[in-house]
């Protein structure tokens, strides 16, 4: 919360409950407190969760930008993470398991605990198992392997070698093309929308 | 497609055309980080000398923005031509860091050494503000080299002259001490360091006139 409350200031714990609490209203609202919304994407009947996760994407890119451009924003305090690209992908295909079988991602399952959904508290036990797995092993499995391939903290932007913007706008229309064909996926298939 | 999806997808892509043909500014922040104020400390090129700043004044730079450091005490007893007064202590005031927050003049502050000048050039740099100077010296350095001009080195070449003669020029476009005055007093004065010339030596007639 840079230009709001200073940096490393105990305020920031206090924006982040709030920011957290609408996090997962909005999530609750939007009807992702369901498992059944997010298997949707992977099965083929519910294309909500892939849209509104790139309307944030590009939302919040827009929005860093244009914060940016008025001089509100400091680009340089932005965190980025390290990429590690093949421990990312293993990673990613992890968690791409978990997703399909248990029909949640971390926040999600949150938001059906708090809505009382019994497949929810046992997907946050499957997360606390998989988080105790990953300590135990991790000196002998995943110490050496979790630091490879790292090409450092990279964005798109940098490794397309194009400005910050055209990379936001490319992703802004690949996100619109990709809206239109699930939308014509649906209509291809003859998929209606499921009510939960 | 319906109207609100239009509408969705035509603001999204207009904004993000706008966003693409800007640059991103990666220092927001104007402060100044402690690398880069050591650099510019180290440097020296704030100070601008007192015949630098007489030149400005005779010349009416319209560029030019005199900041008195002082206390007003002093401020009113004498001061430089057109300059105005914000004492140190005053200078972190919102009212006058606005006279700072700009890029077309060429802020030079001054006070009776460089010491005072000097540090609230430090702060205006650390806090990001362009164009700020000082002149090396203050007003001590004004009232040797200006206003009273003497001949300060044993070996006189051209260049000592021009200095002089411009110096000499200068005091009486002030009013410091006249020609006569100025030549008695460099009968009895005692060689001292030469100060260092810096380019400018412009004709005097300017301001004789």
């Amino acid at each position: 919360m840079a230009p709001i409350f200073q940096q490393g200031s105990e305020w920031n714990l206090l924006a982040a409950l709030f920011i957290g609490i609408a996090f997962g209203f909005v999530l609750e609202r939007a009807g992702f407190s369901t498992s059944r919304k997010l298997a949707g994407v992977f099965y083929g009947y519910d294309f909500t969760v892939l849209k509104v996760f790139f309307t944030a994407a590009f939302t919040a890119a827009m929005g860093l930008l244009y914060l940016n451009y008025f001089g509100v924003f400091n680009y340089e305090l932005v965190w980025m993470p390290t990429t590690y690209v093949v421990p990312t992908l293993v990673g990613g295909a992890i968690m791409g398991v978990g997703f399909i079988m248990g029909g949640f991602c971390p926040g999600t399952s949150m938001c059906g605990i708090a809505t009382g959904k019994i497949d929810a508290l046992a997907f946050v036990g499957g997360i606390a198992i998989g988080v105790f797995f990953y300590g135990v092993s991790y000196e002998w499995l995943w110490e050496d392997f979790r630091l490879t391939t790292n090409i450092g903290k990279k964005t798109m932007s940098e490794v397309l070698g194009i400005s910050p913007g055209i990379a936001v706008l490319i992703f802004i229309i690949f996100g619109l093309f990709v809206f239109w064909l699930v939308d014509k996926v649906k209509k291809e298939y003859n998929i209606k929308d499921v009510e939960y | 497609m319906n109207g609100r999806n239009l509408f969705g997808v035509v603001l999204v892509l207009v904004l993000g055309a706008f966003i693409a043909f800007t640059t991103v500014n990666r220092k927001v922040s104007r402060e100044i980080s402690p690398d880069e104020l050591h650099q510019k400390i180290i440097e020296k090129t704030r100070y601008f000398t007192p015949e630098d700043v007489a030149h400005f004044i005779i010349s009416e730079d319209p560029a030019l923005q005199l900041i008195d450091v002082r206390d007003p005490k002093n401020h009113n007893k004498f001061t430089l031509k057109g300059a105005f007064n914000i004492p140190l202590n005053e200078l972190l005031k919102k009212e006058n860091l606005a006279y700072l927050d700009q890029d077309a003049y060429k802020t030079i502050f001054f006070s009776n050494g460089s010491t005072d000048a000097d540090v609230a050039w430090l702060l205006a740099t650390r806090l990001g503000y362009k164009n700020v100077y000082v002149m090396k010296g203050g007003m001590n350095a004004w009232i040797e080299h200006i206003l009273d001009p003497r001949e300060h080195s044993v070996i006189w070449d051209r260049v000592d002259d021009e200095m002089y003669q411009y110096r000499k020029g200068a005091s009486k476009f002030f009013g410091g001490k006249s020609d006569e005055a100025v030549q008695d007093n460099a009968e009895d004065n005692k060689p001292k360091p030469k100060t260092p010339t810096k380019g400018k030596k412009k004709e005097v007639e300017g301001g004789c006139g």
